[in-house]
């Protein structure tokens, strides 16, 4: 029997592509307990929605975070667009969406890169990035930036996909599904890769759905939820969307459920593109939010359902402006997996709830 | 369940082109509607100033007076904003990156004098009043400074001295003190005139 000791774990480790640090309380090489605590990034930007008019800021929303860049600004314009009342043409709503799951195929493979550099698999990491170069560079050619766009607004979209982009991009994807199959087979059925995942950093249904879990992480213990299936939006329009869910509840299951929902949003982008109606894609934008306007609005991103809410006060600047992202869910179920955990499956736990600690901080 | 999965793709990666390009000797075209640099038709331009102030940086200067108008490279994020909101439509995004520089500099670009019959003036406030309607904007009540005139004494003392003298220290603040003691009297038989008892 050892002694208890406390081995301190980031904010910069070789595994975090993001700064957390982690106190972790070590016996006989087993964690005992895991205390997070953030606070090394923050930046203040919700503080900024009171010298940036609703307009201006859009454009730090989306500086957020630089994976889900699109996806904040999108979560940003329809809660504005909530409280102000504008009703955006179905077209910008369909190109919003395509963009919004192209950014999810490229987030999720880039995590399936470090995980595989987390478990030590170098030549994995290069394919998933190689990949998603493709994603990017579609992202570089529809809306003239790779990461953050400043293609939405509020009132639509910039930008308009054209016909001859379209067909690139699903020909671009469908090209990818074939490549990424094979990295998938890679992932679920090479047996070091099982043994670094499989049964590690279980969290059962129950404590999940009480820890109010969400996200791939969640939906790798059995939640049943995706704020996709409340079908908002172009959402409403797919003929059918199930939630990608396992039951196994460890860091195996929770690749799983990413791996099957890259696939999922390339089926979403083939049936939106076959579907999108023809028409405007902004509407113009007159007035302010009113005094005391609210509004909120859910939004998968590819980490989770991340919350919105914004209040008006009369003028062009907005009162407030909060959000709750999925990592501030998740951290909670990340230290209930780390519990008992051994420390050399740290990181691979860590990285399984796709912490994005720039969100959470703001 | 076996090792060896990725071996097809690892293998054939060998005889397939390399992914990435042999930067910098080689550079990727850029698409063509990338967003690079702001560039500016300097002969639309009115210089009316709504760039500047909706630019979510806050790297544009525009300056009437001068007739330039000026953009700090390293500080535009590119996100287009300032595009949509100039009422001229003389903005635009090139598709090219600016050229780093080991120092960090404006841009300056001087906007002609237009001709023309009808009065520049008026026009500009039409087109700048249109732009804020589309935009929903409330144009600034023009605040108006207060102006107390100089009093007498005041206009003496500066008579006075009138380049003339040199003045130690604690003489200008003596000066300074009858001065705001003048202009504080000035005030309050201003106030007094009004709030007189009739
Ligand atoms: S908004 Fe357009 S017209 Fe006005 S100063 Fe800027 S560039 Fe010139
Ligand atoms: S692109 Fe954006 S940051 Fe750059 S000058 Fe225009 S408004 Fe300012």
């Amino acid at each position: 029997m050892g002694t208890a000791s406390v081995i301190p774990f980031g904010p910069q480790h070789p595994v975090l592509p993001e700064p957390l640090h982690l106190d972790l309380v070590v016996e006989d090489e087993v964690v005992l307990e895991a205390m997070p605590q953030i606070g090394f990034v923050h930046r203040g930007l919700e503080r900024l929605v009171r010298s940036k008019d609703y307009n201006q800021f859009l454009y730090v929303a989306e500086r957020i975070c630089g994976i889900c860049a699109f996806g904040h600004s999108m979560g940003y314009a329809e809660t504005v667009e909530r409280l102000m009342g504008i009703e955006i043409p179905q077209r910008a709503d369909y190109l919003r969406t395509i963009w919004h799951e192209m950014s999810r195929i490229h987030s999720h493979i880039l995590w399936l890169g470090l995980a595989a550099d987390a478990f030590g698999f170098e030549s994995l990491f290069m394919h998933c990035w190689r990949l998603r170069e493709r994603v990017l560079d579609l992202f570089e050619k529809t809306t003239g930036g790779r990461v953050i766009f400043s293609v939405c607004k509020v009132g639509g979209v910039q930008r308009d996909i054209s016909p001859s982009q379209m067909s690139e991009i699903l020909a671009v994807l469908d090209g990818l599904r074939d490549e990424y199959s094979q990295l998938v087979k890679t992932f679920l059925g090479d047996s070091s890769v099982y043994s670094r995942t499989a049964g590690i950093g279980a969290i059962p249904h129950k404590d999940a759905v009480e820890l109010s879990m969400v996200g791939p992480f969640g939906r790798a213990s059995g939640v049943n939820y995706d704020v996709r299936m409340l079908g908002h939006g172009a959402y409403g329009d797919l003929a059918d969307f199930q939630p990608v869910l396992s039951t196994d509840c460890d860091c195996y299951a929770r690749m799983e459920v990413r791996c099957a929902e890259v696939l999922q949003s390339i089926d979403i982008i083939a049936e939106l593109a076959s579907k999108i109606p023809a028409g405007d894609i902004m509407v113009p934008v007159k007035g302010n939010p009113a005094v005391d306007a609210e509004a909120c609005n859910v939004l998968e991103q590819p980490r989770g359902e991340c919350y919105y809410y914004a209040k008006g006060n009369g003028s062009k600047y907005l009162d407030r402006m909060r959000m709750r992202t999925p990592t501030s869910q998740n951290l909670a179920g990340m230290t209930l997996a780390l519990k008992g955990c051994d420390l050399a499956d740290v990181n691979m736990i860590i990285l399984t709830i796709d912490p994005c600690v720039s969100c959470t901080e703001r | 369940m076996g090792a060896f999965k990725l071996g097809r793709m690892t293998f054939g990666s060998l005889f397939k082109k390399p992914a990435t390009v042999r930067y910098p000797y080689e550079t990727k075209p850029a698409p063509p509607g990338l967003k690079g640099q702001i560039a500016i038709d300097p002969a639309k331009c009115i210089l009316c100033g709504m760039c500047e102030r909706g630019c979510t940086t806050g790297c544009l200067t525009v300056d009437k007076g001068s007739r330039f108008w000026e953009i700090d490279r390293y500080r535009c994020v590119q996100c287009g904003y300032c595009i949509t909101i100039c009422p001229k439509e003389c903005l635009s995004m090139l598709p090219s990156y600016a050229a780093a520089a080991p120092q960090k500099t404006s841009e300056r670009f001087e906007v002609p004098e237009k001709p023309g019959r009808d009065d520049p003036k008026a026009r500009e406030r039409k087109a700048v009043q249109e732009a804020q309607e589309r935009r929903g904007d409330v144009p600034a009540a023009e605040v108006q400074p207060v102006q107390v005139p100089p009093t007498a004494a005041e206009e003496a003392r500066l008579e006075a001295l009138d380049g003339t003298v040199t003045l130690k220290d604690h003489q200008v603040e003596d000066l300074l003190r009858l001065m705001d003691a003048d202009r504080a009297a000035h005030v309050r038989n201003a106030l007094g005139d009004l709030s007189a008892p009739r």
